[in-house]
């Protein structure tokens, strides 16, 4: 019996393809918005706090944290100045400080190359460092990590897509972070290799000596031992406790920032727009809600007939709640279908603009609850849709609705 | 064991303004497995009353119906919808095809909630009634005519005990009626099946050998008429 009344509402949601279509529709954009909203906050937050580069902290010129993890890691935004070149030096000769910092890469930044940033650093952020656990940047192919002493540059993976850039290349820089065509450095600068991708904020970026930076054709002779920033690897994270007072609250001169601190604050300031987004998700989810009762309840009324002629063939009540609710769940079904395609479109363009502006990669499409939650949600939206018409495919009063009586 | 019997049937219907109208009172009327019986009467006085009693979709004021053996008014709703899905073949005036169902799937219908799909038994039913190119066709395909015969196959599908026929030719015209008529019977001859068709066409009495008179059945026509 229950495959019969399966296969008559199948019947019955091909015979009203149209109205089927709308309904499963807005189920797809309810699920499939709900689904990119949580999936893009989550791994947006996981990702941006993950992508520290394998660095805990960074120390620049005193300004704003965030401003300064913005710039140094994610290389989006202006520097908020120079600090000495021989910072590290000094930090390493602290008696209090020196044994607990790992790792000291500095990097300057102040110009580009058609937009994407040139910065300055040393070879030992690729051939010692590692960004993750267990993973240190790899050169592609014959490619080799620039010479500190050569107007050389090595490309990060998705620069050198964008700018066409192969090893062997030349380039001239341009001043500034943003690509002015009329502020072209006299230098010359040749590609020797390109980064293998990483997903990280290292891929946008061209990486030069740091001292192509500080000496590069029309740079202030003034500033050219600065350098902009010193990304630290802790030895022990203890050690913040010490750093943190001695640059930020005793210093004037130096911002102490900590990395996955400052992005989950930033991430903080967002979510009253997730909010937003969850509730237009939520309010969709309602209005699909009420789509599919219009749909099912105003059939009922053209159904009356069919329902009486179905019942007078042996139907139980029972039969025609169960045909129903099968309409209903299998708008849902289809919505669910549709709303996995939805969120793919949403999260491909999504995650492509998110690796444009900042190089970092998310994995949208790793498994999280909320693949099974949104689904499960959209079929007992589907169940609660179908409750009313069900009760009144119930009532129908067979002999009224069957023939007029002779 | 008679296949129906019938004995002081009533049934009455509310009032708008209160109380209630009697519409019906057959005090006896039986029919053994295998008849064919027709009750011609006029329009509007109560034949499809008494025919949804018989098939249960109806509950009566009083009296008795006993279908081959059960009695349909004390069973239960379910038990009803049960004892149609089984044991009767219902044809209406109108048709009543599910116009979102092939002729195929409709006849298929009539056997989905009683003993099961059996398509073979439904293309043999459709190519009985002549209608076996036709098996993929939508019901607003066909010609009235063979609507009908659509209607016929789907009311035997279930090999039912008795074929109740409500008005079968009344949308027909009279060459197409007297052929619905004699498929009817020879659908139900060849299944063992009683029939018992009612009808306001005089001309359909003609192709029945047992015919009754509603007005004389009736007790309540009786009383208007007297």
């Amino acid at each position: 019996m229950k495959g019969t009344a399966l296969w008559i509402a199948l019947k019955s949601l091909r015979q009203h393809a149209l109205s089927t279509s709308i309904a499963a529709t807005s189920i797809a954009l309810a699920g499939g918005l709900l689904m990119a909203v949580w999936i893009l906050r989550s791994e947006a937050e996981n990702t941006f706090a993950r992508s520290t580069g394998g660095f805990d902290a960074v120390l620049g010129a005193r300004g704003s944290q965030l401003q300064l993890v913005l710039n140094s890691i994610f290389h989006l935004e202006a520097s908020p100045g120079t600090i000495p070149g021989n910072t590290a030096l000094l930090l390493r000769r602290n008696p209090m400080v020196g044994r607990a910092i790992g790792r000291a890469i500095p990097i300057a930044v102040g110009d580009n190359y058609k937009g994407y940033r040139l910065v300055g650093t040393v070879k030992e952020l690729f051939e010692e460092h590692e960004y993750a656990e267990g993973r240190k940047f790899k050169v592609l192919g014959r490619g080799a990590v620039f010479e500190g002493d050569q107007k050389q540059a090595l490309a990060g993976s998705f620069a050198a897509e964008k700018l066409g850039l192969k090893v062997g290349d030349t380039f001239q820089p341009y001043h500034g972070l943003t690509y002015v065509e009329e502020n072209q450095h006299a230098d010359l600068y040749t590609v020797t290799g390109i980064l293998e991708q990483s997903g990280t904020p290292v891929d946008r970026v061209i990486w030069i000596p740091i001292q192509g930076i500080q000496n590069m054709d029309g740079h202030r002779e003034e500033t050219r031992g600065d350098i902009s920033a010193l990304l630290i690897k802790l030895k022990s994270k203890t050690a913040v406790a010490i750093l943190d007072p001695m640059f930020n609250r005793q210093g004037k001169d130096y911002t102490f920032a900590q990395i996955t601190p400052v992005m989950s604050r930033f991430f903080q300031k967002f979510g009253w727009f997730e909010k937003v987004l969850e509730l237009v998700a939520y309010m969709v989810a309602l209005s699909a809600a009420g789509t599919i009762l219009a749909i099912l309840y105003n059939s009922m009324n053209e159904k009356r007939r069919e329902i009486a002629i179905l019942r007078s063939l042996g139907a139980r009540r029972g039969t025609l709640v169960s045909i129903v609710l099968f309409q209903s769940m299998g708008i849902a079904l289809l919505g669910i279908v549709l709303s996995f395609v939805f969120f793919t479109g949403v999260a491909l363009v999504a995650a492509g603009l998110i690796r444009n502006e900042t190089g970092v990669s998310l994995d949208l499409f790793a498994f999280h609850e909320v693949f099974i939650w949104v689904p499960i949600g959209m079929l007992l939206l589907g169940l609660f849709s179908g409750l009313v018409p069900a009760v009144k495919a119930y009532q129908t009063e067979v002999s009224r609705n069957l023939t007029p009586t002779s | 064991m008679a296949l129906l019997e019938i004995k002081n049937l009533q049934k009455s219907y509310p009032l708008p303004g209160g109380g209630r109208v009697k519409v019906l009172e057959v005090q006896g009327f039986r029919m053994e497995p295998g008849d064919k019986v027709v009750i011609q009467g006029e329009s509007g006085s109560g034949k499809t009353t008494f025919l949804h009693l018989i098939a249960g979709i109806l509950r009566a004021d009083a009296g008795s119906v006993s279908l081959a053996g059960k009695e349909v008014l004390i069973l239960s709703e379910s038990a009803r919808d049960r004892l149609r899905a089984t044991s009767i073949g219902y044809i209406f005036q109108t048709f009543n095809l599910l116009q979102g169902f092939t002729c195929l799937e409709n006849v298929l219908l009539g056997m989905s909630f009683g003993p099961g799909i059996d398509e073979c038994r439904a293309r043999q039913l459709l190519k009985v009634v002549g209608l076996e190119n036709r098996l993929n066709h939508y019901p607003r395909q066909l010609s009235v005519g063979q609507q009908q015969r659509v209607a016929l196959a789907r009311a035997l599908a279930n090999r039912p005990k008795l074929v109740l026929a409500d008005e079968p030719t009344g949308n027909l015209d009279p060459a197409n009626s007297r052929a619905a008529i004699e498929l009817l019977q020879e659908l139900c001859d060849a299944d063992g099946a009683g029939l018992l068709v009612v009808s306001h066409d005089i001309k359909v009495m003609d192709s029945f050998s047992e015919k009754v008179s509603w007005a004389r059945l009736n007790r309540v026509i009786r009383e208007i008429k007297s």
